[in-house]
This record gives structure tokens, C-alpha cells and sequence, in this order.
């Protein structure tokens, strides 16, 4: 019968839903948006840094000096003199919505900016 | 009897008839694969093979396109009853990617048979399916962006299950 084997036109539109497939997969993962910016706020201070921009960044807080770095698209906090060090081992921040958040010597490091396809429910 | 006369005026030969209740046979056996297909647990509700829609695919084979319209309308109208989703969220989702996949099978089958034999319309009819029902759930919530990140995980489920209803189909058209 004419219907026995699969006809060009079948791999072929397999194939154009699997690029389709991979192309959003790869839009979904490497969304590291251009223009984000990593917001620091201390007690008494507030600053916004590009964060393609390797730089780091003393914030004086209650207890002593957090220390954040940008390094290569992430953000990460290097020291902290709070006891838990949560915010040390909360590691490394690429992505527009994600934060670094200290409690204790009241630090919070969030990267902010346009975002492709995450927003600030599903970051 | 009533349905006898009924039939009997509108329909003149008994060829009418017989398509008639054919359709009504096809509209049947994609309720009740619909029905099944909703018992069977799955961690995510778009992870459906679409079994019934390789029965819309095996009606385009033995029916003309207008008479697979009634087929698969009576079939979402009918499956959301026996589900009581009547006139919810999921009936319009259903609906629409049904209404869709229909004209984009339509189209395929009949016009470029050439090219794509039943796995290659079944795969663009579950895609435009899943598509169209992402599109409708945007137009009926506002907070709309989130559904699209949804997107590349649905088509995984989509192209595995438009090929296997496709193979289905295929399978129905060898063997009934």
C-alpha cells in the first residue's frame, strides 16, 4: 500500500520541530540578558553596577564589611562577617531576577533588567 | 421509530446512511479513547499521545473533510460532558487546539499528500494542537508570559505523541 513508508515530508517536519525544540531550549537556558545590572543595597547605601564589569564591592553594614564580587556575569558574595554565611553559600547569581539576600548585616544583591522570557514569578 | 423516519427524510440512499453511521462509529471509538486517555496518571497534563486525535486522522482517510468537522466537534463537546469540564477552562483549551489541528491537518492532508504521509500530518497537527491551546490559555488569563517558558517542554511531548498517534492512525488505515 501507498501509506506503508514514511515519505520525505515526515522527516523533514521532524526535524523542523526538533530545531524548533532546541532553539527554544537553548533561548530558556542561556538567558544571560545583556543590559541586566546587579543592584547592591546596604543600610545606607544603594548602587547599581553593569555586570559584565568585573569589580568588587565593599557594603558597610551593622556588623562589618560584605564583601561582593562581579566576576565574569556572575555575582557572588566573597565575605560576610554575619554568623550563618547563607549568603556565601547561596554561590554564584547570572540570571535577571536572582538575589543574594544577608540578613544579618542587612545586605541585599539583586540582579536586575530586562528579561527575554523569565519574569519575576518563574525566575 | 423516530431516528428510522428521521434518517430516512433527510438522507435519500442508504450510501448516506451508511456514512452517517460511520461517522457516528469514528466520533464513538475518539470519545471513548479521549476518556481512556484522561484516566491514565501523567505528571503533567499536556503528556498525551493524542490518541483520539489519530482518530480524526483515520477519518480523513475514509471521509470528506466536512464530515470529519461533525467528528471531531461531537467529539470534544462530548468527551468535556462525560468529563463534566463542560464550558470550562479545559473544554475552550481542547477545543480550540482540536478546531486547529483540524484545519492544519486538513490542509496538509489534502493538499500536500505528496510530501507528508499520516506521521508527518499527525506530528504538525499535534504541535499546531498544543500551540494553539498555550495561545488560548493566554487569551483567557492575563498574566500571560509565563505559559510560553511551557513551550519547549510541550513540543518534546507533542512531536513524541504526534508520531506515535501518527504510527496509530497508520495502523488503523492497514488494518480496518
Amino acid at each position: 500500500m501507498r501509506k506503508k513508508k514514511l515519505k520525505i515530508g515526515d522527516y523533514a517536519i521532524v526535524l523542523i520541530v526538533g530545531a524548533l525544540i532546541i532553539f527554544l531550549f537553548s533561548r530558556f537556558f542561556f538567558n544571560k540578558s545583556r543590559e541586566s545590572r546587579v543592584e547592591v543595597t546596604g543600610k545606607t547605601f544603594q548602587k547599581y553596577y553593569d555586570i559584565n564589569e568585573n569589580r568588587v564591592i565593599n557594603v558597610e553594614g551593622p556588623l562589618g564589611t560584605t564583601t561582593v564580587i562581579i566576576e565574569g556575569g556572575e555575582v557572588r558574595v566573597e565575605d560576610s562577617p554575619c554568623r550563618e554565611k547563607i549568603c556565601i553559600k547561596m554561590g554564584r547569581k547570572k540570571r535577571v531576577g536572582e538575589q543574594i539576600i544577608c540578613v544579618p548585616n542587612r545586605v541585599i544583591v539583586e540582579i536586575t533588567g530586562e528579561s527575554e522570557s523569565v519574569d519575576g514569578i518563574t525566575r | 421509530m423516530g431516528g428510522k423516519l428521521y434518517i430516512s427524510t433527510t438522507i435519500r440512499n442508504s450510501e448516506g446512511n451508511k456514512r452517517i453511521f460511520f461517522m457516528a462509529f469514528l466520533g464513538a471509538m475518539a470519545i471513548s479513547f479521549s476518556i481512556i486517555e484522561s484516566m491514565i496518571p501523567k505528571p503533567m497534563p499536556w503528556m498525551r499521545i493524542g490518541l483520539a486525535n489519530a482518530i480524526t486522522l483515520y477519518s480523513f482517510t475514509v471521509l470528506k473533510p466536512s464530515e470529519v468537522l461533525p467528528v471531531v466537534l461531537s467529539r470534544v463537546v462530548a468527551t468535556s460532558i462525560m468529563l463534566g469540564t463542560l464550558f470550562s477552562v479545559s473544554f475552550f483549551l481542547s477545543l480550540s487546539g482540536a478546531l486547529s489541528s483540524f484545519i492544519i491537518m486538513y490542509l496538509l492532508y489534502t493538499y500536500t499528500r505528496r510530501v507528508f504521509s499520516l506521521v508527518g500530518v499527525s506530528v504538525a497537527g499535534a504541535v499546531t494542537s498544543n500551540a494553539a491551546q498555550l495561545t488560548m490559555l493566554n487569551l483567557l488569563f492575563i498574566n500571560n508570559r509565563i505559559s510560553y517558558l511551557f513551550l519547549p517542554f510541550i513540543l518534546v511531548f507533542a512531536l513524541i505523541g504526534g508520531v506515535l498517534s501518527g504510527l496509530f492512525a497508520r495502523f488503523l488505515t492497514e488494518n480496518i
